[in-house]
């Protein structure tokens, strides 16, 4: 039948979760999984995969199979980067494991641990959707990407032809970035600043584009980077008290590199901490009052209240979760004490839920994920706490049961981010989420499979094969069991964290001490999209950012990410 | 007051940083818990200011006056929507979202924060679970009216007026009290 318009007026109920959107969401989810968990095995760094997800299900279902529902496009998304969501889980932790040579262990443990990881993450996000989505209203600028891919056909031909230009732009930048190897540009060197203020640029459009949807939300992530290398830096340099060369050629390392990685990111890993306990401490009346709510619409079977997932998986999640760290570490090593095994568990679960919040705010924010760093901690707490064991024992239990956290986390802030997108479409949480657990066991099989054949094939630490981030947790464990922490580092940044998140600035702790924990060469590409985003808004109006500057910014983080896809898959087909 | 609160917090947190990282190990404790104080004091001073600010009888009235107006505004945009979306065509109920809601929704939203201050984190989550679920609502009948789909862009114009009239109810009903 055909309206006015004599456009086709279709009746009957819009489908959301079908069939297709499930098995092209396993389809696209298992090829972003495998090219995404090979190319941050080879190059050291994941890429989140709803955006990506979003087009290729877009070109699918509506190119190739004539449907036309926006929102199953989403569903296909949510559980396409939910399978995705073990990739960047797993990647940080398991080659460790294989990196320090304790390869006996039990595999099938670690993928089913993983995928119980992954549906805790997703019970643990419930009450904070209402939070940080409902009533704090986070950017989450991925997510409004994505959004932007799937209204695309609806939002006008001018829209569309801005966000396909955009990705055209930026597709070509990045592969030009690629084929080049031109990646960042030192025009600190060029205007002749001192190494210490680390002027270098990374050539990312993808980076400017996520600064323009962050807007504001981004500004305390930029001072963070500031304050690092053009306060602190020169007041040390003033003060006479930076590195000298002797000690770089000892570390190995850089100005810049030696300035993050020995003092500028431990202290930003305990800001995140301590931003986030705080930040938790001021939020949870309202985390209470969201969850009351809940109940209270739940109680007089609300229309609200069918759209949630019950309040209940929350409580199951949090009994799940001690309970299968627990069934984990004790299967992983099998006489470990009682006492260990129960602390391990308990410390795990906070710490899944803390990391949680922190990766949820960093990414809705900014859509920086300080994921890395959080199973750092984690795993650094698990050892503390195993310790006394043979250091085998040690490494095994902490990263198995790390592994499952890590996961948890990956999907926590994976289910966020399309959470976002599904409230901007109109789509119903509950079968998000619902998608989300369809697509979570999926992952940590197809990412295990991977890590064990490219080990046989390659060895994994190998030249072929160099697993940046394995070894990077690798060298840390083996501090930790050398007894080399930054303890005081960590504890000085919570406290600063602590200081700047009770002003009651939202997220400020956490956004600085992001700020301090990530390269500065983001940061100053960053910049460009946070300027951008202020003077239009100041001199164009919103109406601006709206109709042009967000399906441009859009655009470009859609033609990089697939570019980034493209290029990981011809690395997998050429190896 | 504010400014030098904020002051004192940009500055206990640099000097903080400074003596955290100004070692490659440890840290100069001494100093750095100085700096921290001289942060405390100005959170200290900022959250008296705030919550002065907060309680300002005029500044409650103008906030949740624009509360009012904006969803009062939403909820009489939205029963228009509903009462005329028959002779709508489908494809273009998008359209009238696009050019009617955004500053309506948008004035809401950036004087939300005003509820939490006169009434609580209870009340403010009471009105902002409608609000919300309504702009979803809202959205989904974007979606629907972009796909064509006339039943479903139909009973969603419903279901977000029954949750826009539903927290400007709820939100009367705290002004009254």
């Amino acid at each position: 039948m055909s309206g006015e318009s004599g456009r086709e007026i279709r009746r009957g109920s819009y489908p959301e979760i079908t069939w297709p959107a499930i098995l092209i969401g396993y389809v696209l989810g298992a090829l972003i999984a495998v090219s995404i968990g090979y190319l941050s095995l080879k190059l050291g760094f994941s890429i989140e995969g709803s955006e990506l997800a979003a087009i290729l299900g877009f070109g699918i279902l509506r190119g190739v199979m004539r449907r036309k529902s926006i929102i199953e496009n989403n569903i296909n998304q949510t559980l396409a980067s939910s399978v995705n969501g073990a990739s960047a889980g797993m990647m940080f932790s398991i080659p460790a494991i294989f990196i320090l040579g304790y390869t006996d262990f039990n595999r099938l443990l670690v993928v089913l641990a993983c995928m119980a990881g992954g549906v805790l993450g997703i019970a643990f996000i419930i009450p904070l959707r209402k939070q940080m989505i409902d009533f704090d209203r986070l950017a989450y600028p991925g997510g409004i990407a994505t959004a932007a891919i799937l209204k695309a056909p609806g939002a006008g031909v001018r829209k569309a032809q801005l966000l396909v230009g955009a990705a055209l732009l930026a597709a070509i930048v990045h592969l030009a970035s690629l084929m080049t190897g031109f990646e960042n540009w030192d025009v600190g060197a060029l205007l002749g600043l001192p190494e210490y203020m680390n002027g270098i640029w990374y050539i990312s459009l993808l980076t400017i584009g996520t600064a323009y949807l962050a807007g504001r939300g981004g500004w305390f992530f930029v001072v963070g980077g500031y304050v690092c290398y053009w306060i602190l830096a020169p007041l040390m340099d003033f003060r006479g008290i930076l590195p000298t060369p002797a000690e770089l050629e000892t570390a190995g390392q850089g100005m810049a590199t030696y300035l993050r990685l020995q003092l500028f990111r431990p202290v930003g890993i305990g800001m995140l901490i301590g931003g986030a306990v705080t930040g938790i401490a001021l939020a949870l009346p309202l985390v209470i009052a969201a969850i009351r709510s809940m109940q209270q619409a739940a109680k007089v079977k609300s229309v609200v209240s069918r759209d949630e997932l019950p309040i209940r998986f929350l409580y199951m999640g949090i009994v799940g979760a001690v309970v299968l760290l627990a069934g984990t570490a004790v299967m992983a090593v099998p006489h470990i004490e009682p006492w260990r095994m129960i602390l391990m568990a308990v410390l795990g679960a906070t710490w899944v839920w803390l990391a949680g919040i922190v990766l949820a705010e960093c990414i809705g924010r900014t859509q920086w994920s300080p994921l890395s760093g959080m199973t750092l901690i984690g795993i650094t707490i698990l050892i503390f706490v195993a310790s006394g064991m043979s250091d085998r024992d040690t490494v095994v239990a902490s990263i198995v049961v790390g592994a499952a956290m890590c996961v948890a986390m990956a999907q926590a802030t994976d289910l966020m981010l399309d959470l976002k997108t599904g409230y901007l479409v109109g789509a119903i949480p509950r079968k998000q989420q619902i998608a989300q657990f369809l697509g979570t066991w999926l992952g940590p099989i197809l990412i295990m499979g991977l890590i064990v054949v490219l080990h046989q094939a390659y060895g994994m630490g190998s030249d072929k094969l160099p697993a940046p981030q394995g070894q990077a947790l690798a060298s840390v464990i083996q501090g930790v069991l050398g007894g080399d922490v930054p303890l005081d580092k960590y504890l000085s940044g919570a406290g600063l964290g602590a200081l700047l998140s009770a002003s009651g600035i939202g997220g400020v702790g956490i956004m600085v001490g992001l700020g301090f924990y990530l390269p500065f060469n983001i940061i100053l590409t960053y910049t460009i999209g946070t300027l951008l985003r202020e003077f239009t808004d100041a001199r164009l109006g919103r109406k601006f950012a709206d109709d042009s500057g967000i399906p441009l910014a859009a655009g470009l983080i859609v033609g990089e990410a697939l570019v980034g896809v493209g290029y990981s898959l011809m690395v997998v087909f050429s190896a | 007051m504010k400014n030098v609160a904020y002051l004192l917090i940009a500055l206990g947190f640099l000097a903080g940083a400074f003596f955290a990282v100004e070692q490659r190990e440890g840290v100069t404790v001494p100093y750095f818990l100085g700096a921290l104080a001289l942060g405390v004091v100005g959170v200290v001073m900022i959250r008296v200011a705030r919550r002065e600010a907060a309680t300002r009888a005029e500044t409650i009235r103008a906030n949740l006056g624009a509360i009012e107006t904006s969803l009062a505004s939403v909820v009489g945009k939205v029963q228009r929507l509903d009462e005329t979306k028959e002779e709508t065509d489908v494809y273009d109920l998008r359209h009238v979202i696009d050019r009617e809601f955004p500053d309506d929704l948008d004035a809401f939203v950036q004087a939300r924060y005003s509820l939490v201050h006169t009434f609580g984190l209870q009340s403010f989550a009471d009105v902002m679970n409608p609000f919300a679920a309504g702009e979803r609502y809202l959205n989904r009948v974007w979606s629907a009216s972009c796909d064509g789909y006339i039943n479903e862009a139909h009973d969603y114009v419903v279901k977000a007026r029954e949750q826009f009239e539903s927290a400007l109810e709820i939100f009367r009903g705290l002004a009254q009290a």
